[in-house]
């Protein structure tokens, strides 16, 4: 190869010399001066000339030859680079010009019936630092670390200590981050990231839950929706300059957000529910208060609050018992709210009458060794009577004709002992034993809701039944259009029968007068129930719930309330979760301008309210 | 003639490889161009995200209730103030 060069020169020389003589002298001391070919042709002759030229006529050749296989050889490399290893060399091209970006994607939000958001994920950025390109020294330094709130010293001391890549701040929004970008400062990395925003706070909080910093939900719906709220982050491939600017884009496979998710709920009623929930706290010094509002023509649920909360926007410290959704996880004996189911069965299996007389003296019953007792001595009673009074002892009466497979089938049929439809995570079936299990003593147990245990959730979405003609709708987080049509549970005789039963114990001599709101017809039932403990019953814990229907002449709404261990003096049904009944039940109707008179409808100032709004 | 062919035939290609040229210049300038443009739309579409999120959480009900009772000084409306208005007439 060394010699090949050396070769051409000296052949091109001759030829020059041959074609020019009058350039001889120029070009061969061109040539004795370069120390090439030693100049053949000094003292020329003619004959020199010819046997010069055949002497390069034949090196022409040569040459020729030479180039033509040297051409030869890049025609068999350039085939050998476009047809053979094609692959490689492609992929070797690629690497140093292309970059794969990744696109982040926004996860869905979770929005109310009406649209307004209840989670929602905000775009920020984080910065991470390269310490091998960021130089502590640069000027700009300052002002990074003043963008960032952190002193000029810990960012120094920060960069300078760490052995790779790290995460200097994150949080930023969008004026800063182009703050950050503006300063051109070499080892600095934007990134893009996602914040979950919860703008109502604790009111929604320990129902939709939260995320983890992957932006996985943990809990609630956030967790029950996992999946459909979880966006698809996307690839780019990017062509770069040696400066690292894009200039082409390659293959394109786009993020693709998650999906919004609507839900049944309306942030009104729930942040009605909630702040009831809240004052019922404070003013029993109760361990917990759950409210579920559903609507009973479509089984929407409308809100689900639980009192402690906690605020998802500051989650420094998150305590499990704010955190959870009491109202759909925990279980609890309902008390006398089933009271309503048994006499329903009784009346469907036409065993009694609304108006059936029952002896409840004397005020106790022993059944297999055990006692059970109303709260006062209350004579002979109407089975209607029965449940205004809410007595224990006439319900087992009347719960005693019942067959116990027919009941049992009427409170599976309600709902009891199976989780309800709508999937929130950790959702229990509550217990109810199987009807070939009971004894004597347990099948009156259940009568007045001991033995058995439900969720708030369960109970409100049972409460449909009263509230529609006997059937019952399934529970729905998502909104849900025109009526539904549900499962006969009981006759509309029957459910009809009942609601006016429920009406008179929610009246003045029954045991939920507190629920009355004024201006509309209210049915209900209280319960108070001692609280299980280890081998048998808590004396002084006590759960007070109440479950009720408004308007009860055309129901719209079932309201259940809990209220977990009361404990300034008060626990009753009728005294402690009544009222909160009523106050959400007021606040509610008035929120849908619903009209307190049957009769005449309500014209706002500005809008007519259609029938059924 | 042959020739006059070559020559015009050379111009033509020297011509469209000096437009190749220019138009992939300007290829790149406009990509660079779009790109920016794509990052400002998504920075504005990101703050009007932001500013729907300040809405949001100033017209929550917990908020409006707290502001009508403690700045506004307004009350609940009762049954007694409900106004009636005979069917089928506006007020």
């Amino acid at each position: 190869m060394i010699a090949r060069p050396h070769f051409f020169f000296g052949s091109w020389s001759s030829a020059n010399k041959a074609a020019a003589p009058g350039h001889r002298r120029v070009s061969s001391d061109r040539k004795t001066a370069s120390g090439g070919v030693k100049p053949r042709a000094a003292g020329a002759h003619p004959n020199d000339e010819i046997l010069t030229w055949r002497a390069t006529a034949t090196r022409s050749k040569v040459v020729l030859m030479l180039i033509t296989a040297g051409l030869g050889v890049v025609w068999v490399k350039a085939f050998w680079l476009q047809h053979v290893n094609v692959e490689q060399w492609q992929k070797r091209a690629e690497n140093r010009f292309e970059r794969v970006r990744d696109l982040s994607a926004a996860r869905g939000r979770l929005l109310d019936r009406n649209g307004e958001v209840l989670a929602v994920s905000i775009s920020e950025y984080r910065v991470g630092l390269v310490p091998r390109l960021f130089d502590p020294g640069h000027p700009r330094v300052s002002d990074l670390a003043g963008i960032l709130g952190v002193s000029p010293t810990e960012l120094r001391r920060r960069a300078q200590t760490a052995k790779g890549f790290f995460y200097m701040s994150s949080g930023l929004d969008l004026g800063a981050a182009d703050k950050v970008r503006a300063l051109k400062l070499p080892g600095v990395e934007l990134e893009q990231e996602f914040r979950r925003y919860y703008p109502h706070g604790p009111a929604f909080a320990n129902l939709v839950g939260f995320t983890d910093l992957k932006d996985q939900g943990q809990e609630g719906l956030e967790f029950a929706f996992n999946s459909r709220l979880q966006g698809k982050p996307g690839v780019e491939r990017v062509v770069v300059d040696r400066q690292n600017r894009v200039f082409d884009k390659k293959t394109f496979d786009p993020a693709s957000p998650g999906q919004d998710l609507r839900l049944s709920f309306d942030a009104g009623i729930q942040a009605i529910a909630y702040s009831a929930a809240e004052q019922a706290l404070a003013q029993h010094q109760a361990k917990s208060v759950s409210v579920v509002v559903v609507d009973s023509r479509t089984g929407e649920v409308l809100a689900m609050a639980n009192a402690p909360s906690f605020d998802p926007n500051q989650r420094s410290r998150l305590d499990p018992n704010r955190v959870r959704n009491r109202a759909a996880t925990d279980t609890f004996e309902p008390g006398s709210t089933i009271k309503p189911f048994t006499i329903a069965a009784a009346l469907d299996a036409k065993v009694v009458s609304p108006g059936t007389n029952f002896s409840t003296d004397p005020g106790r019953l022993v059944i297999d060794g055990r006692t059970i007792r109303d709260t006062k001595l209350l004579g002979t009673l109407t089975v209607s009577e029965i449940l205004e009074k809410s007595s224990n002892v006439g319900t087992i009466r009347v719960a005693q004709k019942v067959p116990s497979d027919a009941f049992y089938q009427k409170l599976r049929a309600s709902g009891f002992g199976e989780p309800s439809q709508i999937r929130l995570p950790a959702e229990p079936a509550g217990r109810l034993r199987p009807w070939q299990s009971w004894a004597a003593v347990d099948k009156a147990v259940v009568s007045f809701g001991h033995g058995m245990s439900v969720s708030l959730v369960q109970l409100a979405g049972a409460y449909t039944v009263f509230a529609r003609d006997g059937d019952r709708v399934g529970l729905s987080l998502s909104p849900v259009s025109g009526p539904v049509v549900g499962q006969p549970v009981f006759t509309p005789e029957t459910a009809r029968a009942v609601r006016r039963m429920l009406e008179r114990a929610a009246g003045p001599e029954g045991t939920g007068p507190k629920a009355r709101i004024v201006g509309f017809r209210v049915a209900g039932k209280t319960g108070t129930a001692h609280k299980p403990e280890a081998g048998g019953y808590a004396k002084a814990r006590y759960l007070s719930s109440f479950v009720g229907l408004v308007p009860a002449d055309q129901p719209r709404y079932v309201i259940a309330v809990a209220v977990d261990e009361p404990a300034a003096g008060r626990h009753f049904g009728g005294e402690v979760a009544a009222p909160v009944f009523a106050q959400v039940a007021g606040e509610s109707l008035r929120r849908m301008q619903m009209s307190p008179d049957p009769t005449v409808r309500v014209v706002p100032a500005l809008m007519l309210v259609e029938e059924g709004t | 003639m042959t020739q006059f062919v070559n020559w015009v035939l050379a111009a033509a290609l020297l011509v469209s490889a000096l437009a190749l040229v220019n138009s992939r210049y300007h290829e790149r300038r406009l990509f660079a161009l779009s790109e920016q443009l794509e990052r400002q739309i998504e920075k504005r579409v990101t703050e009007i995200e932001n500013l729907q999120v300040a809405i949001a959480s100033l017209r929550t009900p917990g908020r409006l209730a707290t502001v009508a009772k403690d700045t506004l000084g307004m009350v609940p409306i009762t049954h007694a103030e409900t106004v009636y208005a005979p069917k089928g007439r506006q007020p």
